[in-house]
């Protein structure tokens, strides 16, 4: 078995342009997936800081949690990792990646959510995720 | 990493990145060391005339070139990539922060007269 450090160094040497693409996900392809059930969604932010606010829909793990709470991820999904901008929701992003799922951060951060859904646009895909 | 994660505390957050004016100012104090850790193929398309050139991938063999006694700067174009890469080097034992608003701020902010508030 590898060292964490030695996965890490690893995944570095291997970064490559198509792992800059695949490190992150936009938020017309996340609606998609996230509606049809392919996706688990991270907020990955301070207790103290969802309490202030959150979106409707997703889980809730603090990144500093992410260690002992991966048995709360669906190895089957894609997990998309999201914080206010992108900043911690790539190391979450990262630190999954690096245990073996397949992660990727939300570009837009939960910031872009709440500005892309708004009015019809936020109870049409509340509608369609509620079925 | 394990620990690291764990680690990531609110009043840690700040400890992450550094604001381009700071950066500036340590810069010119030469207390710090820019690496901007883009591919080569865009370095090609326009570079930084300071600090050091190491793509990402490169950074494990060739830390060797990273000053000891400096607080390293990394860069990319926003924040992702070079959060990562501070991550990394963090692991390494390294004194390190990824530059806030990216390359791209910091061009920005060296606009016009504004150049020549970094010392080359």
């Amino acid at each position: 078995m590898p060292t964490k450090t030695e996965v890490f160094d690893e995944y570095l040497k291997t970064f490559d342009y198509q792992e800059r693409k695949d490190m992150k996900i936009q938020l017309p392809e996340f609606f998609e997936l996230y509606a049809k059930g392919e996706a688990q969604l991270i907020d990955i932010r301070f207790n103290e800081e969802y309490e202030a606010w959150h979106i409707g829909f997703g889980d809730h793990i603090p990144l500093n949690e992410l260690p002992d709470r991966l048995s709360e991820i669906d190895k089957s999904k894609m997990i998309v990792t999201m914080c206010p901008h992108y900043d911690r929701a790539e190391i979450a992003r990262l630190y999954l990646k690096l245990n073996g799922f397949n992660a990727r951060y939300l570009t837009n951060g939960l910031l872009g959510v709440v500005e892309y859904l708004r009015g019809d646009k936020a109870k049409d895909y509340i509608d369609k995720i509620k079925g | 990493m394990q620990e690291f994660i764990k680690n990531v505390i609110p009043s840690e957050m700040k400890n992450m990145r550094i604001e381009i004016d700071e950066f500036i100012e340590l810069y010119n104090e030469e207390k710090c060391e820019l690496v901007d850790i883009r591919v080569p193929l865009e370095t090609k398309v326009w570079q930084v005339n300071f600090g050091l050139k190491i793509p990402a991938n490169e950074l494990p063999e060739r830390l060797n070139e990273l000053p000891k006694d400096k607080l390293i700067v990394v860069a990319c174009p926003k924040a992702d990539r070079s959060n990562m890469a501070r991550t990394w080097l963090a692991t390494q034992g390294y004194e390190v922060k990824y530059l806030s608003g990216g390359l791209l701020g910091l061009m920005d902010s060296l606009k016009g007269g504004m150049a020549k508030k970094i010392k080359i």
